[in-house]
Protein backbone atom coordinates (compact mmCIF):
# COMPACT_ATOMS: atom_id res chain seq x y z
CA UNK A 1 0.00 0.00 0.00
CA UNK A 2 2.72 2.50 0.66
CA UNK A 3 4.54 1.63 -2.24
CA UNK A 4 1.76 2.33 -3.85
CA UNK A 5 1.41 5.67 -2.84
CA UNK A 6 4.72 6.31 -3.46
CA UNK A 7 4.70 5.56 -6.54
CA UNK A 8 1.21 7.62 -7.20
CA UNK A 9 3.14 10.50 -6.03
CA UNK A 10 5.97 10.16 -7.91
CA UNK A 11 4.11 10.31 -10.81
CA UNK A 12 2.28 13.41 -9.77
CA UNK A 13 4.91 15.31 -9.02
CA UNK A 14 6.43 14.02 -12.40
CA UNK A 15 3.80 15.07 -14.57
CA UNK A 16 3.32 18.81 -12.52
CA UNK A 17 6.90 19.69 -13.08
CA UNK A 18 6.87 18.42 -16.83
CA UNK A 19 6.51 21.85 -17.88
CA UNK A 20 9.26 22.74 -16.24
CA UNK A 21 11.62 20.58 -18.07
CA UNK A 22 10.23 21.05 -21.48
CA UNK A 23 7.80 23.88 -22.69
CA UNK A 24 8.14 22.53 -25.97
CA UNK A 25 4.27 23.73 -27.62
CA UNK A 26 4.73 20.42 -29.61
CA UNK A 27 5.22 18.00 -26.86
CA UNK A 28 2.43 20.02 -24.59
CA UNK A 29 -0.01 19.70 -27.26
CA UNK A 30 0.77 15.45 -27.02
CA UNK A 31 0.11 15.84 -23.66
CA UNK A 32 -2.87 17.90 -23.81
CA UNK A 33 -4.49 16.07 -26.50
CA UNK A 34 -3.72 12.57 -24.16
CA UNK A 35 -5.71 14.51 -21.30
CA UNK A 36 -8.63 15.40 -23.46
CA UNK A 37 -9.00 12.14 -25.09
CA UNK A 38 -8.68 9.77 -21.81
CA UNK A 39 -11.18 12.33 -19.74
CA UNK A 40 -13.43 11.39 -22.37
CA UNK A 41 -12.84 7.45 -22.82
CA UNK A 42 -12.97 6.68 -19.36
CA UNK A 43 -16.76 7.43 -19.51
CA UNK A 44 -16.40 5.03 -22.31
CA UNK A 45 -14.56 2.31 -20.51
CA UNK A 46 -17.49 3.29 -17.45
CA UNK A 47 -20.28 2.60 -19.43
CA UNK A 48 -18.96 -0.28 -21.11
CA UNK A 49 -18.52 -1.37 -17.85
CA UNK A 50 -22.42 -1.97 -17.02
CA UNK A 51 -22.05 -4.10 -20.42
CA UNK A 52 -23.42 -1.26 -22.96
CA UNK A 53 -21.17 -0.81 -26.18
CA UNK A 54 -21.70 3.33 -26.98
CA UNK A 55 -20.69 4.17 -30.57
CA UNK A 56 -22.07 7.70 -30.13
CA UNK A 57 -19.50 9.31 -27.46
CA UNK A 58 -18.48 11.58 -29.20
CA UNK A 59 -22.14 13.11 -29.66
CA UNK A 60 -21.70 13.98 -26.01
CA UNK A 61 -18.09 16.04 -26.38
CA UNK A 62 -20.38 17.69 -29.07
CA UNK A 63 -23.02 18.94 -26.87
CA UNK A 64 -20.12 19.90 -24.00
CA UNK A 65 -17.84 21.72 -27.01
CA UNK A 66 -20.85 23.97 -28.63
CA UNK A 67 -23.07 24.61 -25.07
CA UNK A 68 -19.82 25.72 -23.15
CA UNK A 69 -19.11 27.64 -26.67
CA UNK A 70 -22.68 29.36 -26.62
CA UNK A 71 -22.75 29.60 -22.67
CA UNK A 72 -19.49 31.85 -22.99
CA UNK A 73 -19.59 33.66 -26.53
CA UNK A 74 -24.20 34.32 -26.80
CA UNK A 75 -25.43 34.02 -22.84
CA UNK A 76 -21.81 35.77 -21.60
CA UNK A 77 -20.91 33.37 -18.70
CA UNK A 78 -17.48 33.25 -17.20
CA UNK A 79 -15.95 29.74 -19.17
CA UNK A 80 -15.45 28.85 -15.07
CA UNK A 81 -19.24 28.37 -15.16
CA UNK A 82 -19.48 27.28 -18.46
CA UNK A 83 -17.50 24.37 -18.11
CA UNK A 84 -19.31 22.84 -15.31
CA UNK A 85 -22.12 23.17 -17.20
CA UNK A 86 -21.35 22.10 -20.03
CA UNK A 87 -20.84 18.63 -18.17
CA UNK A 88 -23.93 19.09 -16.48
CA UNK A 89 -26.19 19.84 -19.73
CA UNK A 90 -24.25 16.32 -21.61
CA UNK A 91 -25.20 14.39 -18.84
CA UNK A 92 -28.79 15.61 -18.78
CA UNK A 93 -28.80 14.54 -22.68
CA UNK A 94 -27.54 11.08 -21.57
CA UNK A 95 -30.52 11.12 -19.31
CA UNK A 96 -33.04 11.52 -22.03
CA UNK A 97 -31.34 9.51 -24.24
CA UNK A 98 -30.32 7.01 -21.81
CA UNK A 99 -33.76 6.39 -20.76
CA UNK A 100 -35.53 4.81 -23.38
CA UNK A 101 -32.75 3.30 -25.04
CA UNK A 102 -31.02 1.75 -22.26
CA UNK A 103 -33.35 -0.72 -21.64
CA UNK A 104 -31.80 -2.39 -24.98
CA UNK A 105 -29.14 -4.62 -25.01
CA UNK A 106 -26.01 -5.46 -27.64
CA UNK A 107 -26.04 -4.10 -30.69
CA UNK A 108 -29.26 -2.52 -30.68
CA UNK A 109 -28.13 -0.19 -28.18
CA UNK A 110 -25.05 0.58 -30.25
CA UNK A 111 -26.75 1.38 -33.23
CA UNK A 112 -28.84 3.43 -31.43
CA UNK A 113 -26.14 5.39 -29.64
CA UNK A 114 -24.69 5.23 -33.31
CA UNK A 115 -27.57 7.01 -34.94
CA UNK A 116 -27.90 9.71 -32.18
CA UNK A 117 -24.42 10.44 -32.71
CA UNK A 118 -25.31 11.09 -36.31
CA UNK A 119 -28.34 13.24 -35.51
CA UNK A 120 -26.38 15.39 -33.39
CA UNK A 121 -23.40 16.18 -35.79
CA UNK A 122 -26.42 17.15 -38.60
CA UNK A 123 -27.67 19.28 -36.19
CA UNK A 124 -24.76 21.43 -36.00
CA UNK A 125 -24.26 21.28 -39.75
CA UNK A 126 -27.35 21.96 -40.62
CA UNK A 127 -28.26 25.07 -37.94
CA UNK A 128 -25.87 27.26 -39.51
CA UNK A 129 -27.54 30.29 -37.66
CA UNK A 130 -26.96 29.65 -34.81
CA UNK A 131 -24.30 26.59 -34.21
CA UNK A 132 -21.92 27.70 -37.16
CA UNK A 133 -22.97 24.80 -39.87
CA UNK A 134 -20.20 23.11 -41.18
CA UNK A 135 -17.78 26.14 -40.57
CA UNK A 136 -17.75 26.00 -37.30
CA UNK A 137 -17.38 28.26 -34.65
CA UNK A 138 -14.08 30.62 -34.16
CA UNK A 139 -12.75 32.44 -31.92
CA UNK A 140 -14.27 30.94 -28.91
CA UNK A 141 -12.46 32.94 -26.05
CA UNK A 142 -9.96 31.55 -23.92
CA UNK A 143 -10.88 30.73 -20.20
CA UNK A 144 -10.80 33.94 -18.36
CA UNK A 145 -7.82 34.48 -16.07
CA UNK A 146 -7.97 33.07 -12.45
CA UNK A 147 -5.76 33.94 -9.65
CA UNK A 148 -3.51 36.15 -12.40
CA UNK A 149 -2.70 33.00 -14.51
CA UNK A 150 -3.52 34.37 -17.92
CA UNK A 151 -4.50 31.27 -20.15
CA UNK A 152 -1.80 32.62 -23.55
CA UNK A 153 0.41 29.79 -23.40
CA UNK A 154 -0.18 25.55 -23.32
CA UNK A 155 0.96 25.58 -19.79
CA UNK A 156 -2.46 26.58 -17.86
CA UNK A 157 -3.98 24.36 -20.55
CA UNK A 158 -1.24 21.56 -19.16
CA UNK A 159 -2.41 22.53 -15.57
CA UNK A 160 -6.46 22.54 -15.93
CA UNK A 161 -6.57 19.67 -18.63
CA UNK A 162 -4.15 17.52 -15.94
CA UNK A 163 -6.27 18.48 -13.19
CA UNK A 164 -9.78 17.61 -14.70
CA UNK A 165 -7.82 13.92 -15.25
CA UNK A 166 -6.70 13.45 -11.83
CA UNK A 167 -10.17 14.23 -10.89
CA UNK A 168 -11.79 11.54 -13.23
CA UNK A 169 -9.19 9.26 -12.68
CA UNK A 170 -9.77 9.42 -8.76
CA UNK A 171 -13.21 9.13 -9.38
CA UNK A 172 -13.45 6.11 -11.60
CA UNK A 173 -10.87 4.48 -8.97
CA UNK A 174 -13.54 5.22 -6.74
CA UNK A 175 -16.32 3.67 -8.70
CA UNK A 176 -13.85 0.75 -9.66
CA UNK A 177 -13.19 0.09 -5.62
CA UNK A 178 -16.53 0.33 -4.22
CA UNK A 179 -19.67 -1.84 -4.24
CA UNK A 180 -20.60 0.50 -7.26
CA UNK A 181 -17.95 -1.12 -9.58
CA UNK A 182 -18.85 -4.45 -8.67
CA UNK A 183 -22.81 -3.48 -9.07
CA UNK A 184 -21.68 -2.37 -12.74
CA UNK A 185 -19.86 -5.70 -13.46
CA UNK A 186 -22.26 -7.77 -12.17
CA UNK A 187 -24.99 -6.00 -14.48
CA UNK A 188 -22.51 -6.61 -17.27
CA UNK A 189 -22.02 -10.26 -16.66
CA UNK A 190 -25.78 -11.06 -15.62
CA UNK A 191 -28.48 -8.35 -15.56
CA UNK A 192 -31.43 -11.00 -14.79
CA UNK A 193 -29.00 -12.33 -11.75
CA UNK A 194 -28.86 -8.72 -10.66
CA UNK A 195 -32.30 -7.90 -11.14
CA UNK A 196 -33.39 -11.00 -9.08
CA UNK A 197 -31.11 -9.92 -6.02
CA UNK A 198 -32.65 -6.47 -5.92
CA UNK A 199 -30.82 -4.32 -8.14
CA UNK A 200 -32.51 -1.69 -10.07
CA UNK A 201 -30.40 -2.30 -13.27
CA UNK A 202 -32.17 0.65 -14.96
CA UNK A 203 -30.86 3.10 -12.13
CA UNK A 204 -26.85 1.90 -12.32
CA UNK A 205 -26.80 1.95 -16.27
CA UNK A 206 -28.79 5.31 -16.27
CA UNK A 207 -26.20 6.17 -13.26
CA UNK A 208 -22.96 4.92 -15.38
CA UNK A 209 -24.14 6.65 -18.80
CA UNK A 210 -24.63 9.95 -16.77
CA UNK A 211 -21.29 9.78 -15.11
CA UNK A 212 -19.55 8.92 -18.51
CA UNK A 213 -21.05 11.51 -20.72
CA UNK A 214 -20.86 14.29 -17.78
CA UNK A 215 -16.97 13.54 -18.58
CA UNK A 216 -17.04 13.57 -22.43
CA UNK A 217 -19.06 17.09 -21.87
CA UNK A 218 -16.31 18.70 -20.09
CA UNK A 219 -13.57 17.38 -22.35
CA UNK A 220 -15.55 18.95 -25.32
CA UNK A 221 -15.83 21.80 -23.67
CA UNK A 222 -12.01 21.82 -23.20
CA UNK A 223 -11.15 21.04 -26.25
CA UNK A 224 -13.60 23.85 -27.40
CA UNK A 225 -12.05 26.26 -25.40
CA UNK A 226 -8.05 25.09 -26.12
CA UNK A 227 -8.57 25.12 -30.14
CA UNK A 228 -10.43 28.64 -29.87
CA UNK A 229 -12.37 26.63 -32.41
CA UNK A 230 -15.21 24.03 -32.63
CA UNK A 231 -16.59 22.50 -35.62
CA UNK A 232 -18.93 19.06 -36.71
CA UNK A 233 -15.61 18.01 -38.49
CA UNK A 234 -14.45 17.26 -34.76
CA UNK A 235 -17.39 14.77 -33.37
CA UNK A 236 -17.74 12.16 -36.16
CA UNK A 237 -18.63 8.89 -35.94
CA UNK A 238 -14.53 8.20 -36.10
CA UNK A 239 -13.75 9.85 -32.73
CA UNK A 240 -16.43 7.71 -31.42
CA UNK A 241 -15.33 4.95 -32.54
CA UNK A 242 -11.85 6.22 -31.56
CA UNK A 243 -12.90 6.06 -27.93
CA UNK A 244 -13.63 2.24 -28.30
CA UNK A 245 -10.27 1.77 -30.13
CA UNK A 246 -8.71 3.91 -27.13
CA UNK A 247 -10.13 1.81 -24.64
CA UNK A 248 -9.35 -1.54 -26.43
CA UNK A 249 -5.78 -0.89 -26.82
CA UNK A 250 -4.76 0.59 -23.32
CA UNK A 251 -7.09 -2.38 -21.50
CA UNK A 252 -10.63 -2.19 -20.28
CA UNK A 253 -9.92 -4.53 -17.42
CA UNK A 254 -7.93 -1.44 -15.47
CA UNK A 255 -8.98 2.45 -14.82
CA UNK A 256 -5.28 3.04 -16.52
CA UNK A 257 -5.95 1.09 -19.43
CA UNK A 258 -8.07 4.20 -21.26
CA UNK A 259 -4.98 6.49 -20.03
CA UNK A 260 -2.54 4.30 -22.06
CA UNK A 261 -4.56 3.81 -24.80
CA UNK A 262 -5.15 7.70 -25.26
CA UNK A 263 -1.53 8.74 -25.08
CA UNK A 264 -0.18 5.19 -27.15
CA UNK A 265 -2.61 6.85 -30.07
CA UNK A 266 -2.13 10.11 -29.61
CA UNK A 267 1.64 9.68 -29.89
CA UNK A 268 1.84 6.60 -32.64
CA UNK A 269 0.38 9.01 -35.48
CA UNK A 270 2.77 11.83 -34.19
CA UNK A 271 5.50 9.95 -34.24
CA UNK A 272 4.92 8.29 -37.65
CA UNK A 273 3.93 11.70 -39.23
CA UNK A 274 1.19 10.61 -41.08
CA UNK A 275 -1.34 12.30 -42.86
CA UNK A 276 -5.11 12.91 -40.92
CA UNK A 277 -7.01 10.89 -43.71
CA UNK A 278 -4.68 7.34 -42.58
CA UNK A 279 -4.90 8.16 -38.97
CA UNK A 280 -8.19 5.35 -38.81
CA UNK A 281 -5.94 2.76 -40.90
CA UNK A 282 -3.14 3.18 -38.14
CA UNK A 283 -5.27 2.62 -35.49
CA UNK A 284 -7.12 -0.37 -37.00
CA UNK A 285 -3.68 -1.83 -37.70
CA UNK A 286 -3.05 -1.44 -34.31
CA UNK A 287 -5.91 -2.59 -33.08
CA UNK A 288 -5.57 -5.83 -34.51
CA UNK A 289 -2.03 -6.15 -33.58
CA UNK A 290 -2.93 -5.87 -29.54
CA UNK A 291 -6.21 -7.97 -29.78
CA UNK A 292 -3.96 -10.72 -31.46
CA UNK A 293 -0.82 -10.36 -29.32
CA UNK A 294 -1.90 -8.72 -26.10
CA UNK A 295 -6.29 -9.55 -26.03
CA UNK A 296 -5.87 -7.58 -22.36
CA UNK A 297 -4.48 -4.52 -23.78
CA UNK A 298 -1.28 -2.57 -23.59
CA UNK A 299 -1.44 -3.03 -19.42
CA UNK A 300 -1.23 -6.34 -19.69
CA UNK A 301 1.96 -5.87 -21.70
CA UNK A 302 4.04 -5.79 -17.83
CA UNK A 303 2.84 -8.33 -16.76
CA UNK A 304 3.23 -10.50 -19.92
CA UNK A 305 6.58 -9.83 -19.86
CA UNK A 306 7.60 -10.50 -16.22
CA UNK A 307 5.38 -14.18 -17.30
CA UNK A 308 7.22 -14.74 -20.24
CA UNK A 309 10.83 -13.98 -17.80
CA UNK A 310 9.62 -16.50 -15.09
CA UNK A 311 8.33 -18.91 -17.47
CA UNK A 312 12.50 -19.13 -19.30
CA UNK B 1 -19.93 -28.69 14.63
CA UNK B 2 -19.90 -25.15 13.83
CA UNK B 3 -22.80 -23.18 16.16
CA UNK B 4 -24.74 -22.17 13.05
CA UNK B 5 -25.21 -25.49 11.72
CA UNK B 6 -26.22 -26.59 15.47
CA UNK B 7 -28.87 -23.63 14.96
CA UNK B 8 -29.88 -24.88 12.20
CA UNK B 9 -30.40 -28.61 12.93
CA UNK B 10 -32.28 -27.84 16.03
CA UNK B 11 -34.96 -25.48 14.46
CA UNK B 12 -35.39 -28.05 11.44
CA UNK B 13 -35.57 -30.63 13.58
CA UNK B 14 -38.44 -29.45 15.40
CA UNK B 15 -41.50 -29.20 13.13
CA UNK B 16 -41.82 -26.30 11.90
CA UNK B 17 -45.25 -25.02 11.93
CA UNK B 18 -47.18 -24.35 8.21
CA UNK B 19 -49.58 -21.21 9.35
CA UNK B 20 -52.91 -21.11 7.82
CA UNK B 21 -52.07 -17.38 6.40
CA UNK B 22 -51.41 -17.16 2.83
CA UNK B 23 -48.04 -15.92 1.90
CA UNK B 24 -48.73 -15.31 -1.74
CA UNK B 25 -52.08 -15.58 -3.91
CA UNK B 26 -52.27 -15.91 -7.52
CA UNK B 27 -55.09 -14.45 -8.71
CA UNK B 28 -56.48 -15.44 -12.21
CA UNK B 29 -53.39 -15.04 -14.15
CA UNK B 30 -53.11 -15.25 -17.95
CA UNK B 31 -50.18 -14.81 -19.92
CA UNK B 32 -50.15 -14.51 -23.64
CA UNK B 33 -47.52 -14.68 -25.96
CA UNK B 34 -49.02 -13.30 -29.02
CA UNK B 35 -51.57 -15.86 -29.41
CA UNK B 36 -50.09 -18.76 -27.05
CA UNK B 37 -51.68 -19.06 -24.30
CA UNK B 38 -49.01 -19.61 -21.62
CA UNK B 39 -51.04 -19.25 -18.91
CA UNK B 40 -54.42 -19.21 -18.61
CA UNK B 41 -56.67 -18.57 -15.45
CA UNK B 42 -54.63 -19.26 -12.55
CA UNK B 43 -54.93 -18.94 -9.42
CA UNK B 44 -53.83 -20.78 -6.08
CA UNK B 45 -52.48 -19.86 -2.81
CA UNK B 46 -49.23 -20.43 -0.90
CA UNK B 47 -49.39 -20.80 2.82
CA UNK B 48 -47.04 -19.07 4.63
CA UNK B 49 -44.03 -21.76 5.76
CA UNK B 50 -44.86 -24.47 3.56
CA UNK B 51 -43.18 -26.10 0.90
CA UNK B 52 -45.24 -26.46 -2.65
CA UNK B 53 -44.18 -28.32 -5.37
CA UNK B 54 -45.44 -26.97 -8.86
CA UNK B 55 -45.05 -29.76 -11.54
CA UNK B 56 -46.35 -30.39 -15.18
CA UNK B 57 -45.22 -31.48 -18.07
CA UNK B 58 -42.57 -29.84 -20.31
CA UNK B 59 -44.34 -26.44 -21.81
CA UNK B 60 -47.00 -26.72 -19.18
CA UNK B 61 -46.42 -22.82 -17.98
CA UNK B 62 -43.94 -23.51 -14.64
CA UNK B 63 -41.43 -20.97 -15.77
CA UNK B 64 -43.50 -18.49 -17.16
CA UNK B 65 -45.33 -18.63 -13.53
CA UNK B 66 -42.28 -18.03 -12.38
CA UNK B 67 -41.20 -15.10 -14.24
CA UNK B 68 -44.95 -13.78 -13.55
CA UNK B 69 -44.39 -13.70 -9.95
CA UNK B 70 -40.78 -12.32 -9.94
CA UNK B 71 -41.45 -9.49 -12.02
CA UNK B 72 -39.57 -10.19 -15.07
CA UNK B 73 -42.92 -10.66 -17.28
CA UNK B 74 -46.08 -8.58 -16.45
CA UNK B 75 -49.10 -10.87 -16.66
CA UNK B 76 -51.72 -10.43 -19.60
CA UNK B 77 -54.10 -10.49 -16.85
CA UNK B 78 -54.86 -11.42 -13.38
CA UNK B 79 -52.94 -10.59 -9.73
CA UNK B 80 -50.25 -11.27 -7.77
CA UNK B 81 -50.56 -10.41 -4.35
CA UNK B 82 -47.73 -11.12 -1.67
CA UNK B 83 -48.19 -10.65 1.64
CA UNK B 84 -51.35 -8.78 1.16
CA UNK B 85 -50.50 -6.17 -0.89
CA UNK B 86 -50.48 -6.55 -4.78
CA UNK B 87 -46.90 -7.17 -6.30
CA UNK B 88 -47.71 -7.18 -10.14
CA UNK B 89 -46.37 -5.18 -12.93
CA UNK B 90 -43.76 -4.38 -9.87
CA UNK B 91 -39.96 -4.83 -11.57
CA UNK B 92 -38.05 -7.18 -10.44
CA UNK B 93 -35.83 -5.55 -7.80
CA UNK B 94 -38.63 -3.91 -5.82
CA UNK B 95 -40.48 -7.79 -5.99
CA UNK B 96 -37.14 -9.02 -4.73
CA UNK B 97 -37.00 -6.22 -2.06
CA UNK B 98 -40.39 -7.13 -0.92
CA UNK B 99 -39.20 -10.75 -0.19
CA UNK B 100 -39.68 -12.75 -3.39
CA UNK B 101 -36.63 -13.75 -4.35
CA UNK B 102 -36.22 -16.98 -7.23
CA UNK B 103 -33.42 -19.13 -8.70
CA UNK B 104 -32.72 -19.71 -12.52
CA UNK B 105 -33.29 -22.87 -14.26
CA UNK B 106 -29.98 -22.75 -15.97
CA UNK B 107 -26.73 -22.02 -14.29
CA UNK B 108 -26.75 -18.08 -13.64
CA UNK B 109 -24.37 -17.01 -11.56
CA UNK B 110 -21.38 -13.86 -12.09
CA UNK B 111 -19.30 -16.35 -13.44
CA UNK B 112 -15.95 -14.49 -13.30
CA UNK B 113 -16.15 -13.54 -10.15
CA UNK B 114 -15.36 -15.66 -6.60
CA UNK B 115 -17.92 -17.52 -5.16
CA UNK B 116 -17.41 -14.95 -2.14
CA UNK B 117 -17.46 -12.21 -4.00
CA UNK B 118 -21.07 -13.42 -5.74
CA UNK B 119 -22.43 -13.86 -2.35
CA UNK B 120 -21.15 -10.10 -0.91
CA UNK B 121 -22.71 -8.97 -4.16
CA UNK B 122 -26.17 -10.70 -3.34
CA UNK B 123 -26.23 -9.00 0.08
CA UNK B 124 -27.32 -5.42 -2.25
CA UNK B 125 -30.67 -5.40 -0.34
CA UNK B 126 -28.68 -5.18 2.80
CA UNK B 127 -26.86 -2.57 2.18
CA UNK B 128 -27.94 0.64 3.79
CA UNK B 129 -24.83 3.18 2.77
CA UNK B 130 -26.37 5.79 -0.20
CA UNK B 131 -24.40 6.55 -3.36
CA UNK B 132 -22.31 8.96 -2.07
CA UNK B 133 -21.16 6.93 0.63
CA UNK B 134 -20.05 4.06 -1.11
CA UNK B 135 -18.14 5.52 -3.72
CA UNK B 136 -16.10 7.68 -0.88
CA UNK B 137 -16.36 4.56 1.06
CA UNK B 138 -17.02 6.45 3.90
CA UNK B 139 -17.83 4.14 7.70
CA UNK B 140 -21.05 2.96 6.74
CA UNK B 141 -20.08 1.61 3.25
CA UNK B 142 -17.07 0.05 5.19
CA UNK B 143 -19.47 -1.48 8.21
CA UNK B 144 -22.14 -2.65 5.46
CA UNK B 145 -19.20 -4.35 3.26
CA UNK B 146 -18.07 -6.24 6.88
CA UNK B 147 -21.90 -7.07 7.39
CA UNK B 148 -21.97 -8.29 4.02
CA UNK B 149 -18.74 -10.49 4.34
CA UNK B 150 -19.38 -11.70 7.37
CA UNK B 151 -23.04 -13.23 6.16
CA UNK B 152 -21.92 -14.36 3.07
CA UNK B 153 -19.14 -16.37 4.73
CA UNK B 154 -22.54 -18.01 6.98
CA UNK B 155 -24.44 -18.70 3.98
CA UNK B 156 -21.45 -20.66 2.41
CA UNK B 157 -21.04 -22.45 5.65
CA UNK B 158 -24.41 -23.48 5.71
CA UNK B 159 -24.68 -24.70 1.61
CA UNK B 160 -21.14 -26.41 2.18
CA UNK B 161 -19.39 -23.88 -0.04
CA UNK B 162 -17.12 -22.59 2.24
CA UNK B 163 -14.03 -24.18 0.72
CA UNK B 164 -14.67 -23.22 -2.76
CA UNK B 165 -15.14 -19.65 -1.21
CA UNK B 166 -12.29 -18.18 -3.57
CA UNK B 167 -13.13 -20.47 -6.36
CA UNK B 168 -13.85 -18.18 -9.49
CA UNK B 169 -18.04 -19.57 -9.78
CA UNK B 170 -17.48 -20.70 -13.58
CA UNK B 171 -14.76 -23.33 -12.19
CA UNK B 172 -16.62 -25.21 -9.74
CA UNK B 173 -18.79 -28.60 -10.58
CA UNK B 174 -22.02 -28.49 -11.85
CA UNK B 175 -23.72 -29.23 -8.55
CA UNK B 176 -21.99 -26.40 -6.56
CA UNK B 177 -22.80 -23.89 -9.24
CA UNK B 178 -26.86 -24.81 -8.29
CA UNK B 179 -25.93 -24.42 -4.55
CA UNK B 180 -24.46 -21.15 -5.07
CA UNK B 181 -27.19 -20.31 -7.09
CA UNK B 182 -29.67 -20.74 -4.13
CA UNK B 183 -26.89 -19.18 -1.47
CA UNK B 184 -27.01 -16.26 -4.00
CA UNK B 185 -30.83 -15.97 -3.31
CA UNK B 186 -30.43 -16.45 0.51
CA UNK B 187 -28.22 -13.49 0.45
CA UNK B 188 -31.35 -11.45 -0.22
CA UNK B 189 -33.14 -12.78 2.50
CA UNK B 190 -36.18 -14.34 0.82
CA UNK B 191 -39.44 -14.55 3.10
CA UNK B 192 -40.74 -16.84 0.09
CA UNK B 193 -37.84 -18.51 -2.61
CA UNK B 194 -39.01 -19.79 -5.95
CA UNK B 195 -36.60 -22.33 -6.99
CA UNK B 196 -36.78 -23.61 -10.74
CA UNK B 197 -35.60 -27.04 -11.26
CA UNK B 198 -32.78 -27.36 -8.68
CA UNK B 199 -32.01 -30.63 -8.58
CA UNK B 200 -31.29 -30.62 -12.56
CA UNK B 201 -28.03 -32.19 -13.60
CA UNK B 202 -27.49 -33.62 -9.86
CA UNK B 203 -26.57 -37.08 -9.17
CA UNK B 204 -28.59 -39.44 -6.68
CA UNK B 205 -26.47 -37.95 -3.30
CA UNK B 206 -26.06 -34.36 -4.29
CA UNK B 207 -29.75 -34.97 -4.92
CA UNK B 208 -30.27 -36.40 -1.83
CA UNK B 209 -27.84 -33.59 -0.11
CA UNK B 210 -29.54 -30.70 -1.45
CA UNK B 211 -33.33 -32.09 -0.78
CA UNK B 212 -32.10 -31.57 2.65
CA UNK B 213 -30.88 -28.66 2.65
CA UNK B 214 -33.81 -27.26 1.21
CA UNK B 215 -35.58 -28.41 4.11
CA UNK B 216 -33.68 -26.76 6.38
CA UNK B 217 -34.41 -23.59 4.81
CA UNK B 218 -38.11 -24.23 5.53
CA UNK B 219 -36.87 -24.75 8.91
CA UNK B 220 -35.51 -21.38 9.00
CA UNK B 221 -38.92 -19.61 8.23
CA UNK B 222 -38.72 -19.70 4.69
CA UNK B 223 -41.61 -20.74 2.38
CA UNK B 224 -40.79 -22.00 -0.66
CA UNK B 225 -42.08 -22.99 -4.12
CA UNK B 226 -40.06 -25.64 -6.30
CA UNK B 227 -40.27 -26.45 -9.56
CA UNK B 228 -38.51 -29.87 -10.15
CA UNK B 229 -39.44 -32.68 -12.92
CA UNK B 230 -37.87 -34.93 -10.08
CA UNK B 231 -41.01 -36.67 -9.11
CA UNK B 232 -39.91 -38.63 -6.39
CA UNK B 233 -38.14 -35.56 -4.94
CA UNK B 234 -41.12 -33.41 -5.50
CA UNK B 235 -43.27 -36.10 -3.66
CA UNK B 236 -40.79 -36.49 -1.19
CA UNK B 237 -39.90 -32.67 -0.62
CA UNK B 238 -43.37 -30.83 -0.49
CA UNK B 239 -46.31 -30.54 1.79
CA UNK B 240 -48.58 -29.32 -0.91
CA UNK B 241 -48.37 -29.83 -4.69
CA UNK B 242 -49.94 -27.69 -8.00
CA UNK B 243 -49.97 -29.35 -11.11
CA UNK B 244 -50.19 -27.58 -14.37
CA UNK B 245 -50.51 -28.69 -17.82
CA UNK B 246 -50.98 -25.97 -20.80
CA UNK B 247 -51.15 -23.22 -18.82
CA UNK B 248 -54.05 -23.98 -16.32
CA UNK B 249 -54.18 -25.81 -13.09
CA UNK B 250 -55.21 -29.30 -13.78
CA UNK B 251 -54.92 -30.38 -9.43
CA UNK B 252 -54.09 -28.99 -6.37
CA UNK B 253 -53.32 -31.53 -3.31
CA UNK B 254 -51.19 -33.20 -0.96
CA UNK B 255 -48.64 -35.30 -2.58
CA UNK B 256 -50.82 -38.56 -2.12
CA UNK B 257 -54.12 -37.08 -3.76
CA UNK B 258 -51.64 -35.88 -6.56
CA UNK B 259 -50.44 -39.64 -7.05
CA UNK B 260 -53.87 -41.02 -7.43
CA UNK B 261 -55.09 -38.24 -9.57
CA UNK B 262 -56.38 -39.87 -12.89
CA UNK B 263 -56.05 -36.18 -15.09
CA UNK B 264 -52.41 -35.85 -13.82
CA UNK B 265 -51.98 -39.34 -14.39
CA UNK B 266 -53.36 -38.52 -18.15
CA UNK B 267 -51.26 -35.59 -18.38
CA UNK B 268 -48.42 -37.60 -18.04
CA UNK B 269 -49.01 -40.48 -19.91
CA UNK B 270 -46.73 -42.71 -20.83
CA UNK B 271 -44.75 -41.58 -17.70
CA UNK B 272 -47.17 -43.17 -14.68
CA UNK B 273 -44.32 -45.21 -13.42
CA UNK B 274 -42.89 -42.04 -12.48
CA UNK B 275 -45.51 -40.94 -10.09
Amino acid sequence: MGKKRLGYLVVFVALLLFPAVTQDPYILNIAITTGIWTTSVWGVRLIMSTGQLTLGHAAYMAVGAYASTLLVMKAGLSFWLAFPLSGVISAFVALLIGYPTLRIKGVYFSIITFAFAEIVRLIIVHWTTFLGGFGGIANIPAPNPVFSIRFTGRVPYYYLILALSIVTYWIMVCMEKSRIGRIFSSIHESDTLAESIGINIMKYKMTAFCVGCFFAGLSGSFYAHYFNFTSPEFFTIWQSIYCLIFVLVGGAGSVLGPLLGSFFLTLVPELLRVAREYEPVVYAIILILVMFLLPGGLITLPARLLGQKKRN
Amino acid sequence: MKPFLKIFLRSSAEVCRIKNEMILEIKDISKHFGGLAALSGLSFEIHSGEILGLIGPNGAGKTTLFNVISGFFPPTSGKVMFEGTDITGLRPDQIAQKGVVRTFQGVNLFKHRTVLENLIIAHHLQVKANFWELLFNNARAKSDEIAARKSSLDILGYMGLMGLKDELAQNLAHGHQRALGVAIAMAARPRLLLLDEPLTGMNAEESRQFLELIRGLQGRGITLMVVEHDMKAIMGLSHRIVVLNYGRKIAEGVPQEIRKNQEVIEAYLGSEGLI
